[in-house]
This record gives C-alpha cells, sequence and structure tokens, in this order.
C-alpha cells in the first residue's frame, strides 16, 4: 500500500466523482502514470512529485474525456423494454380481461428468480472475476479500456455487475410508470384462470402467500374477490376485477423491483469497496512518482572517444629519470618521491631539478588516483622544456582494467604520453 | 549551521566511490557513477524523498585535486586555529576560480551548513597524502564523519580507521554495492551522532525508510500477485475451418502463447524496476518457456527444486481435505472414507499428471469449425513455476542497491525451500489458491496470497 496521506489523496478525488464516472477515470489515470512519455509531458519540479500536483497536471492535460454512454444508452434500452413489455401486457387487453399471471409472471416472479441467479453470479459464483466467461459485457467497456480489461478484470466485472442491475431496475421501474400511466387513460380488468388451480380457495390460499410482505396496509385478496374474477365464470365481476391492480403493483415492486433494487445497492457498495481497493493497492503513481524523481548528474565527465592505449616500457632499459609519484616504487631507483611532502617543497625541487636528458617519467601504480597536482607537477617541468610522461608500475588486480581507463583517460586529458611497465603488462 | 534538514557533502578523493555512496542512499539510479577519474565536476544536491517528505539530502561533489596546495593557501591567511573557518571561507572567495574549481566546488555546501561524509578507499593501504584534505576538512569546523568504502577488498580497514579515527569523530565501513537495509539503517545512525539538532530528524528517518521499504514490498508482492493471476488466466485462441491442418497452427498458437505469457512477465519486471527505481537496470533472466521437454520434465522440475514428492504430497493433502468436507456433511457416518478416497484420488491423478507433463491444452470446436485455443495452463507445476520466477525476481531486486550499475543477473532459486516458510496448513492453501487463481481471486485471497510472497522472500 502506498502512505495514507497518498491513498486519501487519490480516494478523495477520484471518489468525489459520480461512480460511474469514476472508474474510467482511476483507469485512464492508471494508464497515464504507465506511459512512457509521462514524466516529460508533467514537467514537474522534484518538489511537485506527489499526488496532488500530478493530479492537477494530468486533469489539465487529459482531453475531456467523453461519457460512457454505452452504458446510458443500455440503461435507456432497457427502460424501454420494460415499458414496451408493459404496454404490450395492457395494450393486447385493451377490452378484455388481463390474466394476472401473465404481469405477475414477466414483473414479479421471473424477475425475482433472475434477482437470484444475478445475486449468485455477481456475488459468490467463482467466475464473477472473470471477464473471459461475461464477454458480452466487453461491448458496455469504452473502446480504450477493453484492450486493458484484462489487468482490471475485478474492477471492472464489479462496475459491469451493478450496471446490469441499474438496467434492470430501469426496466421495471420503466413498467411500473407505463402501467402508471396507461392506467390513466384507460380502465384495465384483471382476472385469473388456471387449468389446475379448479378451487377459489386454493388461489385465495396462493394469494394469501403472495401478499403476505404487504398484508399489513393492503388487504390481501378475498375469497369473494377471487371467486368474482375468475375467468370465463358466469359470476365474473368485471367491475370488481379492476380492484386488482393495487395487489399487482405492490407485487411488481416487492418481488421484482425491491429485491433488484437491494441488489443493486449492494453491488454498488461492493463495486466502491474494489474501486478503493484497487486505488490503496495499485503502485502505478509510486512508479511514476520514482521516474520523476530521477535526477541526472549535471555536467558529469565522459571520454568523447577511446583514450590511446599505454606503450610498454621494460624498465631495465629505460634511461629516462623516474620520479616516483606518492610511494616508492618497488624494483626502479627513483630520483625523488613527490607528493607526500608539502607543495612548496615539492614546487622548489621541481623549479631546481635539471635532468641529463629531455624527459623524466612520472611513476604512478594502478591503485592511484590522477589528479591535477600530478598534473601540475608534470607541467612545471614541461615549462622547463623537460617532456614529463607516465608510466604505470606495480602489481596488476582484479580492477586493472577499470583503473587503467583512468589513467589513459588522464593522460590523453592532459596530452600526457603513457607508459605501462612491460612486468606490469606480463601480468595482466 | 543553516541547513534545518540533514544535509552531507560527501567528499574525498576522486573515484573513491563518493556518487555510489550518494546514489544507494538517496535511492537514485541517474547518479552518474563511472570509472573515470573525476567524473563529478559539479557539487549536485539529492534528497532522499519519502511519502513527499525530504528526509535527509546527500551532496555529490567533485573530489580533492589540489589539496596540498590548497592547504598552503589556507596556512597562509590562517595564523592560528581560530582563524581557520574564516580561511576557508577566504578561500571560497578569493582563490583562483580556474585552478581551485573543485575545491571551491566541495567546500561550497559545507560552508552552507552541510555535514561532512568523508569517503576512502579500503582497499588500499593509508598514506600521508590524505592528510592535507582531511586537514581542510577540519579546518571548516562541521560535523564529520568517514565512510571506508572496501572497493576492492577489506584488506587495509583496520589501518584507515586507526588514522581516520584521529580526525573524524565518526568512522564507518559502508559498502555502497552491497550495503542491507539493516546497515544503511546503522550509517544513518551514525550520521545521527556527529549533530545534536540532526538526531531526532535522523532517528525520524529510520523508521520512515523502514516504513517504506515494508511498503515497497507490499507493493512489489502485490505486483508478483497480479501478474500471476494475469498468466494463469491468459490464452490465446483461433478460429480455423474445420478441415485446417491443425498442427501447422498448434505450433504457431502455442509460440504466440509462450511470447504473450512472456510480454506480461517483462511488463512485471519493468513494473517492479519502477517501483523500486531502478528503472535503468538491464536485467539477464531465463526466458519462460511454457511448454519444453525441459520445463515439464522431471528434471526441469527440480530446477525450482519444487520436486515430484512434494507435489504429490500436497495433491494428496489437498484431496484429503475436499474427501473430509463430505465426510462431515454426513456426520461422520461414512467413517473417513471420503478424506482416506480424496487422498487416493488425488494422490493417483498427480502422479499420473507428472508422467507426461509435456502435454499442452488445446481445444477443437465442432460442426461448422474448430477453435483452437492455446492456454490456460492450469497444471500446478507451472503455477508454481510462475509465482517462483514472480518471488526471485522480487527478492533480488529489492537486495539490490542503487549503485550497483551491472547487469541484474536472475538466478532460480529453490522454491521448495521458499515454500518451507510457510506452515503445512498454508502450503494447502496455497496449493488451492493457486489451482483456482486462473478463474480469479477476491481481494482476500489477494493479499493471503501477498503476505505469503512476502514471507517467502
Amino acid at each position: 500500500m502506498k502512505s495514507p496521506k497518498q491513498n486519501a489523496v487519490l480516494i478523495d478525488y477520484f471518489l468525489a466523482m459520480p461512480l460511474s464516472t469514476s472508474v474510467f477515470q482511476w483507469l485512464n489515470f492508471r494508464i497515464f502514470c504507465q506511459q512512457a512519455n509521462t514524466p516529460e509531458k508533467l514537467n514537474l519540479s522534484i518538489a511537485n512529485t506527489h499526488a496532488e500536483p500530478i493530479l492537477h497536471k494530468w486533469q489539465l492535460l487529459s482531453a475531456a474525456q467523453p461519457a460512457n454512454i454505452s452504458a446510458l444508452l443500455l440503461m435507456l434500452v432497457s427502460s424501454l423494454f420494460g415499458a414496451s413489455a408493459m404496454a404490450g401486457v395492457l395494450i393486447v387487453a385493451a377490452q378484455q380481461v388481463v390474466n394476472i399471471w401473465l404481469p405477475l409472471a414477466l414483473f414479479a416472479f421471473i424477475p425475482f428468480v433472475l434477482t437470484v441467479l444475478a445475486a449468485y453470479s455477481s456475488l459468490f459464483s467463482s467466475a464473477r472475476f472473470s471477464l473471459e466467461r461475461h464477454l458480452s459485457l466487453r461491448m458496455l467497456l469504452p473502446k480504450a479500456l477493453a484492450n486493458q480489461a484484462e489487468l482490471h478484470q475485478p474492477l471492472l466485472m464489479a462496475w459491469l455487475f451493478w450496471q446490469l442491475q441499474r438496467m434492470a431496475v430501469s426496466f421495471l421501474v420503466a413498467a411500473l410508470m407505463a402501467f402508471a400511466l396507461f392506467g390513466i387513460f384507460q380502465s384495465f380488468s384483471f382476472g385469473w384462470s388456471s387449468t389446475f388451480i379448479k378451487h377459489s380457495e386454493t388461489f385465495a390460499e396462493l394469494m394469501q402467500v403472495i401478499s403476505w410482505p404487504w398484508h399489513y396496509w393492503l388487504p390481501s385478496p378475498s375469497l369473494e374477490f377471487i371467486q368474482q374474477t375468475e375467468i370465463g365464470q358466469a359470476h365474473f365481476n368485471a367491475q370488481a376485477a379492476q380492484n386488482w391492480w393495487p395487489n399487482l403493483v405492490m407485487a411488481i415492486v416487492v418481488y421484482g423491483l425491491m429485491p433488484r433494487w437491494l441488489l443493486s445497492a449492494v453491488l454498488r457498495y461492493k463495486f466502491k469497496q474494489q474501486l478503493s481497493y484497487d486505488i490503496e493497492h495499485s503502485s502505478d503513481l509510486d512508479q511514476l512518482i520514482n521516474r520523476l524523481k530521477q535526477q541526472p548528474s549535471l555536467n558529469t565527465v565522459t571520454a568523447e572517444k577511446p583514450a590511446a592505449s599505454p606503450l610498454v616500457l621494460d624498465l631495465t632499459a629505460n634511461q629516462l629519470p623516474i620520479i616516483a609519484w606518492q610511494k616508492e616504487i618497488e624494483g626502479a631507483s627513483c630520483v625523488r618521491v613527490l607528493g607526500k611532502s608539502d607543495w612548496q617543497t615539492d614546487e622548489h625541487w621541481l623549479n631546481d631539478f635539471q635532468p641529463n636528458t629531455a624527459g623524466v617519467l612520472f611513476a604512478v601504480t594502478l591503485d592511484q588516483t590522477p589528479t591535477f597536482e600530478l598534473a601540475d607537477s608534470i607541467e612545471l617541468l614541461k615549462n622547463k622544456g623537460i617532456e614529463g610522461s607516465l608510466l604505470i608500475t606495480g602489481q596488476a588486480s582484479d580492477r586493472f582494467t577499470t583503473q587503467l581507463v583512468s589513467w589513459q583517460y588522464f593522460a590523453s586529458q592532459h596530452g600526457f604520453s603513457l607508459f605501462i611497465e612491460a612486468q606490469l603488462y606480463d601480468q595482466h | 549551521m543553516t541547513n534545518t534538514s540533514p544535509c552531507f557533502a560527501v567528499v574525498g578523493h576522486p573515484n573513491k566511490g563518493k556518487s555510489s555512496i550518494v546514489a544507494t542512499l538517496t535511492r537514485q539510479d541517474a547518479v552518474k557513477i563511472s570509472e573515470l577519474s573525476g567524473t563529478t565536476t559539479q557539487a549536485q544536491a539529492f534528497a532522499l524523498q519519502v511519502n513527499n517528505q525530504t528526509l535527509y539530502t546527500l551532496i555529490d561533489t567533485p573530489g580533492f585535486q589540489r589539496p596540498r596546495q590548497v592547504l598552503h593557501w589556507l596556512e597562509a591567511k590562517a595564523v592560528n586555529a581560530a582563524q581557520r573557518q574564516q580561511a576557508v571561507i577566504d578561500f571560497i572567495e578569493q582563490a583562483d576560480a580556474q585552478k581551485f574549481h573543485d575545491e571551491k566546488e566541495l567546500l561550497q555546501p559545507i560552508l552552507n551548513g552541510a555535514g561532512i561524509l568523508y569517503v576512502v578507499d579500503g582497499s588500499i593501504p593509508y598514506s600521508g597524502e590524505f592528510e592535507a584534505e582531511m586537514s581542510i576538512l577540519q579546518w571548516t569546523s562541521a560535523p564529520r564523519m568517514a565512510l571506508i568504502n572496501p572497493i576492492g577488498g577489506e584488506q587495509y580497514i583496520d589501518q584507515w580507521q586507526q588514522a581516520l579515527s584521529q580526525f573524524f569523530s565518526v568512522v564507518r565501513v559502508f559498502n555502497p554495492m552491497s550495503v542491507d537495509q539493516q546497515k544503511q539503517a546503522a550509517v544513518l545512525s551514525a550520521f545521527a551522532e556527529l549533530y545534536e539538532p540532526w538526531r531526532a530528524p535522523l532517528n525520524h528517518a529510520i523508521t520512515q525508510l523502514a516504513e517504506f521499504n515494508r511498503q515497497l514490498d507490499e507493493q512489489g508482492a502485490e505486483l508478483v500477485v497480479a501478474a500471476l493471476i494475469q498468466m494463469q488466466g491468459h490464452k490465446v485462441s483461433r478460429n480455423v475451418p474445420a478441415s485446417f491442418a491443425q498442427s501447422a497452427l498448434s505450433a504457431q498458437l502455442k509460440t504466440q502463447y509462450q511470447q504473450e505469457l512472456r510480454d506480461i512477465e517483462s511488463a512485471l519486471q519493468r513494473k517492479i524496476q519502477a517501483l523500486y527505481a531502478h528503472p535503468s537496470m538491464l536485467v539477464n533472466a531465463q526466458r519462460l518457456e511454457v511448454e519444453t521437454p525441459d520445463l515439464f520434465d522431471t528434471d526441469q522440475w527440480y530446477l525450482y527444486g519444487l520436486d515430484r514428492n512434494k507435489l504429490v504430497a500436497l495433491a494428496t493433502s489437498v484431496g484429503m481435505a475436499a474427501g473430509a468436507a463430505v465426510d462431515a456433511s454426513v456426520g461422520g457416518a461414512s467413517l473417513m472414507a471420503g478424506a482416506i478416497a480424496g487422498g487416493v484420488v488425488s494422490s493417483i491423478a498427480s502422479v499420473v499428471a507428472t508422467l507426461k507433463p509435456e502435454k499442452l491444452n488445446i481445444k477443437g470446436m465442432p460442426l461448422a469449425g474448430k477453435k483452437l485455443t492455446a492456454g490456460p495452463v492450469k497444471a500446478l507445476p507451472f503455477s508454481y513455476v510462475l509465482l517462483g520466477r514472480g518471488i526471485d525476481f522480487l527478492g533480488l531486486i529489492r537486495q539490490r542497491t542503487h549503485a550497483d550499475r551491472r547487469t541484474f543477473d536472475v538466478a532460480p532459486s529453490s522454491m521448495t525451500e521458499r515454500v518451507a516458510a510457510l506452515s503445512k496448513t498454508e502450503q494447502i492453501k496455497l496449493t488451492r489458491i493457486l489451482l483456482k487463481s486462473h478463474k480469479g481471486l477476491n481481494n482476500k485471497e489477494l493479499l493471503q496470497l501477498r503476505d505469503w510472497i512476502l514471507r517467502m522472500l
């Protein structure tokens, strides 16, 4: 998890938006954080590499995101289906009696069963995390996210399940509204009939069971009412048949709409939980911040081209005087060791030094560090017409190549000739 | 002292690892480290920021190039010890800017309030040439400590400790290439001893860093879990006419599937690199092989150390647990036959599966045509292979310092040893989760898997 403060900033930002929008804004932000050129786009100073400035800059840089209309369109379509279905049930029986089983089945019992199945598949099924098992739902995703769907399945599935329930709620709400609208302008009679239920008493008991949830404020259909509204019977009372509608509406609300609405509320809560989890446990922002914080070194030295390799020198054949730098050299007699005492002493000696040859060798070992003070010493002799060259001596080590590169660069930088002792060269 | 948060100038001879120390302690991959002596020519501050808080700042400086000449200049200015600090100030203001550019660059931050971290190479013998620069640093009167960097070995560390302790109040050995989190905390504690006003912020920094490292490990483990789920559930499909020659397409499909799994794994590695702030790191890892004889034969199982016996034992335990649930549901009337049968069946199935592990699951579709699908591979050994590779990478990168610029070699390790960090019950639960991971896991299972990965690191 990120720091609590950073989590709080992100959650406050993304959950402040409407939930349907927040998931896509969040995923777009994640994609933005992952893009290779994001640091250049953001162009933030090191001091501003934290959540708030990044979010603010991202907002400015992001093109206005079109609202995800596919889910809205499908809710609209679902509403149309609901209204059409109810209209179909009512209009078909314009002058006739509507069999109560039909609206009960279409808008109460079947939706109830479907709600139970939906609850299972969205809350308990092992397939609830797999978009692969719900390929038809992919069409609800914005195109830009369809390719990323595999990465964000739990979050997208949670959103998709919630949207499905919203569509189902739209279906039932539209159906009820269509019923209300048609009911204003037309009178509908409802009745019942059944091949298997022969006695009104049986149907009355069945309706008592069905209407139990609302029996406190709306009486269950009485036996007399049931007898009067049996379709095809001589004693059918058309007037009484118009009074089925309160129980019908309650059945649609209690068995159709309320469970679906409850499931939608639960799935909305779970989706919000999943979104919070995703925000808290995503490291995309931290990865981006790390990239933003990288500070390249300023004005560093680089070798423009490979320096020339040193020339091999056999000390036994050497005629030039050797000046040791900062330490005695084994196996060679040196006229002086420079670099150990104070600078003035070395300077005086160099000014007084008059070799018989036109050049001298400054002997160093690989593990020593080339410094400008050594260069100054060589330059002092050069000003007197004495050419100073570098001679690398000593023992080879694991870092031979690395150390040699430094000396090669130093020699080429100052224009010194570079030699390597034959024995050392052979060792390597 | 003018700085409010801890700030240290890292100074010393050229090429002694100053930039490496700065890179490691500030977690900066972009600090230039080169074998060339004198790479750094300009002082540059690098802050360690954690959760938008600057814990401390290290200033990478050029090395001393003319220390004896500087000391000579200073000695000419200061008659006694009381005038030494002023002499250093005068040096910054008056000395030749071109000749003493590097010394001015390294001394200016110190005069601005930075403490001193003096770095030496513990693999070369101590000699008197270093005393000029140590004397100059003494003259600044700034709080100072020495770090002995054993670049080429630790042969002369004792020598250095004896010499340095005469100039510096605190001396520590610090290898920026291999130091772990504990040793980094120890060095920060040593920093805290230098200067009283910095004690509290540095102790706070140690606590913050420990928490930050814990957060990093959690996030790294979560990345491994996410990639594992993605790879476990991944498949590649192709619709072909019924009469199409299946064998030709099978090989192509397998290759595509394998490549896509490798792409997912590469993406995981890049994300972990970014998380641990190693964006420039080059990686050398064995390529993921989904279906080769080497991967699925017994020999290759041993590559991850999850041997056949271990697999069969785990599968047997899972079967027994499932059978026991059936026994419980009948109130024990089955006399534990469910558990026994479950264990036997799972055991036999796993033995048979481990006989022919090389087969990849390819499905066909009847009637109008065929749909050939490669994956998901549900075999348990493969799940452990994926998990092991992710843990190997994560485990190695969390130990890598930011001074280490070598190619990152990912060597596979033994999954048997890693899994042994869990209890038997947890191992069974892990197996169950891996078996169903191709369908996706709930948040609780994801967090559990993350916690197990952290224990197995």
